[in-house]
């Protein structure tokens, strides 16, 4: 014996038009005396009513050309993103510049070089990776779990990197209150380095730890709160 | 015109990869194809699913610069458009995610129209508000089906799960929907 609930995913296959005619007549004789099971029917409609006639207003006032022009914009972003690279290098160039005596300059400009190199190389990688990771296992199982199972590692990385991050900020303003060297300015040098990293720091703890907790919420997930 | 998932064919769908992968202005012309075929319909899975226009749009953008990106790797062990549909769902968490609790959904509603629909307006925010309140997986499976043109067995390759699994799914969303109408 069918119940109420099982019409229900009846009325749901009627409305996407997937019921079989003999599915129809029965579903027509339990209509006929459920009142629970007409409502459901009534809020159904109205419910993909509502969704469609939003989905056709809301897609006639799109510009396209704007998100044409955005796309175009994205595709490009790894372009900026490596110009971005270079300038983080030039600014290590800048600092270790800044904080050393001119006589000295040169030689230790050539010691940072592998540092700096490393910067581009590390930007250029994450700004390949970045613009596909939306594509990551989208051919993957079911799609949901997958979702939430990378939403989820997001937010561990996030946790973990704040923390990492932070130590390195503390361990750059150690060095630049603190530390003493014979052929360059730590205040400077360090000081330096200790901006951009607290920037990042403020980034990943207030913009994207809360934006990756907001989707896993959604998710339904409930990650751990921390300590 | 309602948005409609495009009846590209997989003959279809094998020349635009083939132009994705052959570069250059070939490149830009399977892409250009693409953007035209599923712009609309994917815009209205993103309206839905992320509540707002402006979230959508940005959804929209993200998910054609990724398929710019990934679609040369695109290994076919699924449709092509069954694959957007997959990143779009993604990215429309995303552009969703992005937005502060309790800001406000779009102020615009559907249906337009004079005093005389006020009542109707005001149940169809009543509706979009609701939808809002659920959690993405009700919402996805909900939005996919207000798509129109998508059928359930391609709901079903999309998300992923067996075919009878999209009805009972479709029911519980639409019972949480009920519910939070009643709110």
């Amino acid at each position: 014996m069918a119940s109420c609930a099982d019409f229900e995913v009846d009325i749901e296959k009627r409305i996407h038009g997937a019921l079989g005619e003999a599915g129809q007549a029965l579903l027509e004789e339990h209509l006929a005396g459920c009142e629970t099971c007409r409502a459901y029917q009534a809020a159904a409609r109205e419910a993909e009513a509502v969704m469609s006639l939003r989905a056709r207003t809301s897609a006639a006032e799109v510009d396209w050309a704007r998100v044409e022009r955005g796309i175009r914009g994205g595709v490009y972003a790894s372009v900026r993103m490596l110009v971005g690279a270079v300038l983080a290098a030039a600014y290590m160039a800048g600092l270790v510049w800044l904080s050393t005596a001119p006589a000295l300059r040169e030689g230790r400009l050539l010691r940072t070089l592998p540092a700096m190199g490393l910067v581009v190389v590390l930007v250029a990688l994450v700004a390949a990776y970045s613009a596909r990771r939306l594509a990551t296992l989208a051919d993957h199982d079911e799609m949901l779990e997958t979702h939430r199972a990378l939403v989820l590692a997001n937010v561990q990385w996030a946790r973990r990197m704040q923390w990492a991050i932070a130590a390195i900020v503390a361990f750059l303003l150690y060095k630049a209150l603190g530390g003493t060297a014979a052929t360059y300015d730590p205040t400077v040098y360090y000081g330096g380095l200790a901006i951009p990293a607290a920037a990042a720091w403020y980034y990943l703890r207030k913009v994207k730890l809360p934006r990756v907790e907001r989707e896993a919420r959604d998710l339904g997930m409930a990650p751990r709160s921390e300590p | 015109m309602a948005a409609r998932l495009p009846d590209l064919s997989p003959d279809e769908e094998a020349e635009i990869l083939a132009g994705v992968r052959a570069g250059g202005v070939a490149r830009r012309q399977a892409s250009d194809r693409l953007f035209r075929e599923l712009r609309e319909p994917l815009h209205a899975l993103c309206v839905h699913l992320t509540g707002r226009r402006a979230d959508a749009e940005d959804a929209v953008q993200e998910v054609f610069v990724a398929v710019h990106r990934a679609l040369p790797g695109f290994r076919g062990a699924c449709r092509l458009t069954t694959w957007v549909y997959r990143i779009a769902l993604r990215a429309a968490f995303r552009a969703r995610a992005r937005r502060q609790d309790g800001e406000p959904l779009d102020p615009e509603t559907p249906g337009g129209g004079g005093e005389g629909e006020m009542a109707n307006r005001d149940e169809a925010i009543r509706a979009i508000a609701a939808l809002a309140r659920l959690p993405a997986g009700p919402r996805a499976v909900l939005s996919l089906f207000a798509v129109e043109g998508l059928s359930h067995r391609e709901i079903a390759d999309i998300l992923g799960i067996p075919e009878g699994t999209v009805w009972s799914r479709l029911h519980a969303a639409r019972r949480m929907l009920i519910e939070s109408l009643s709110v």
